[in-house]
């Protein structure tokens, strides 16, 4: 058992950007331990992505391919990760923790009787994995503890992927042994429910409400302030649950990701669902009551009051100094 | 999302990334955890509560692991600040005015 194994994500021909997050993880991981970082794509456009990978800094590059492998399922990535996982040996397999991950890595792990050390927010010297206990209000240290593989999912925005290292790798052609009986889910064609007009990503200004908001009605105030600003508005999920505001503006991880010039969060107390849609914004200003609220944690400048009255009062000298 | 027996098993339907959902069909058993927003929250009546009270509570208990854990939790911690926060105090006017000077000078918004 040796190595670092990134297994990366794609949906019909289209990286998933968190894996090449993972990637960066990966080498760096491999750096400390001394050892070599290896990468797998899986489905059917994993020959037209792995020319990319073949240019990075890796040992090997693996395209996992099949018929049965056209669409994602849970079963047929599980069956064939762990074939290539055995054959692969590596002592750590390290995950972007996307949606997709999440559906199969913990399955996958039990395979191999370990579990999946999953959202990773960064890894010291041991290796020593950091995840997040309470909504982000705690930090836990893991340590693997086993003599299997170490299965390690990592948090969108942890790892850059600016910093995978070019390089040269050799690619490899993996075909897993499936049966058309091991595949026990039937997915559907992924939809939208409607048509995404609001593309937040590319907003430079976004004032963004939650649940500390209360009420619909009040969600006025918050829109006036974004209207004098001339800022899009945005939503934490349990405003857009309620359905207070069009999932399509929703922020986080199910959600859009955004990173403004400028995100004001009011009354939203920053879970880490949102946080991952939000923390690569520029300058972050957070209104909130509760001094503790981990929004706090990722903003530049915070004020700790009744949204209710601060925000009107805002309003009011936004107003003032553009007339 | 929403769950809906069928005739061997389950149709659920999922939620992707991005705004993308997904129908997905099994047959049972399933494991499913479920997303919130899925269904509203049925508050217990009175009666309910009260009800509750006098059903038998059954306890079970769980054999040994077969296997020695394959992680080990060492500490649990305080998260270490990552970014300097600077924190604006005052009436809602004095605050609102220094948010205002920051929108203007630093971030540019205005």
């Amino acid at each position: 058992m040796n190595g670092v194994l990134v297994l990366m994500e794609q949906r019909n021909g289209k990286w998933n950007r968190m894996s090449f997050e993972a990637l960066a993880a990966g080498q760096q991981l491999a750096a400390k331990l001394g050892t070599e970082c290896s990468a797998a794509i899986i489905g059917e456009s994993a020959d037209a992505l792995a020319a990319e990978l073949a240019a990075k800094k890796l040992a090997k590059v693996f395209t996992v391919q099949h018929p049965l492998l056209q669409t994602y399922t849970s079963d047929g990535y599980v069956a064939a990760f762990e074939q290539l996982v055995k054959q692969a040996d590596p002592a750590y397999v390290l995950l972007p923790h996307t949606y997709q991950v999440r559906d199969f890595a913990p399955a996958l792990a039990t395979r191999f009787k370990q579990v999946l050390i999953s959202d990773v927010i960064a890894v010291h010297e041991g290796p020593v994995f950091v995840r997040q206990l309470l909504q982000g209000k705690l930090n836990a240290d893991y340590r693997h503890a086993s003599t299997g593989p170490c299965f390690v999912s990592v948090q969108a925005g942890t790892f850059h992927a600016e910093t995978v290292e070019d390089g040269a790798a050799t690619v490899e052609n993996f075909t897993p042994q499936l049966e058309a009986g091991q595949i026990r889910n039937k997915p559907g064609e992924p939809f939208r429910e409607a048509a995404q007009t609001i593309d937040l990503s590319a907003a430079p200004l976004i004032v963004s409400v939650g649940r500390g908001i209360g009420e619909q009605e009040n969600i006025a105030i918050v829109e006036e302030l974004a209207k004098a600003l001339g800022a899009e508005l945005a939503a934490s999920r349990p405003i857009c649950d309620n359905g207070w505001l069009p999932m399509e503006r929703q922020v986080g991880s199910s959600g859009q990701t955004v990173s403004p010039r400028l995100y004001l969060a009011i009354g939203i107390s920053g879970a880490i669902q949102h946080l991952v849609g939000m923390k690569g914004s520029k300058t972050v200003i957070a209104i909130n009551k509760d001094e503790n609220a981990p929004i706090f944690e990722v903003a530049d400048y915070g004020v700790v009051g009744d949204l209710f009255e601060i925000v009107p009062a805002l309003t009011k000298a936004v107003l003032a100094s553009k007339s | 999302m929403q769950v809906e027996v069928t005739g061997s098993g389950l149709k659920v339907k999922r939620e992707l990334e991005d705004g993308w959902f997904q129908h997905v069909e099994m047959p049972l058993p399933a494991l499913l955890t479920i997303q919130s927003g899925g269904n509203k929250l049925r508050y217990a009546t009175l009666m309910g509560i009260k009800k509750a009270k006098t059903k038998e509570t059954k306890t079970v208990q769980g054999a040994p692991a077969a296997a020695s854990p394959a992680i080990t939790l060492e500490r649990v911690y305080l998260p270490e600040k990552q970014k300097k926060t600077e924190m604006l105090t005052g009436t809602p006017a004095e605050v609102a005015a220094k948010l205002v000077e920051k929108l203007k000078f630093e971030v540019r918004a205005i």
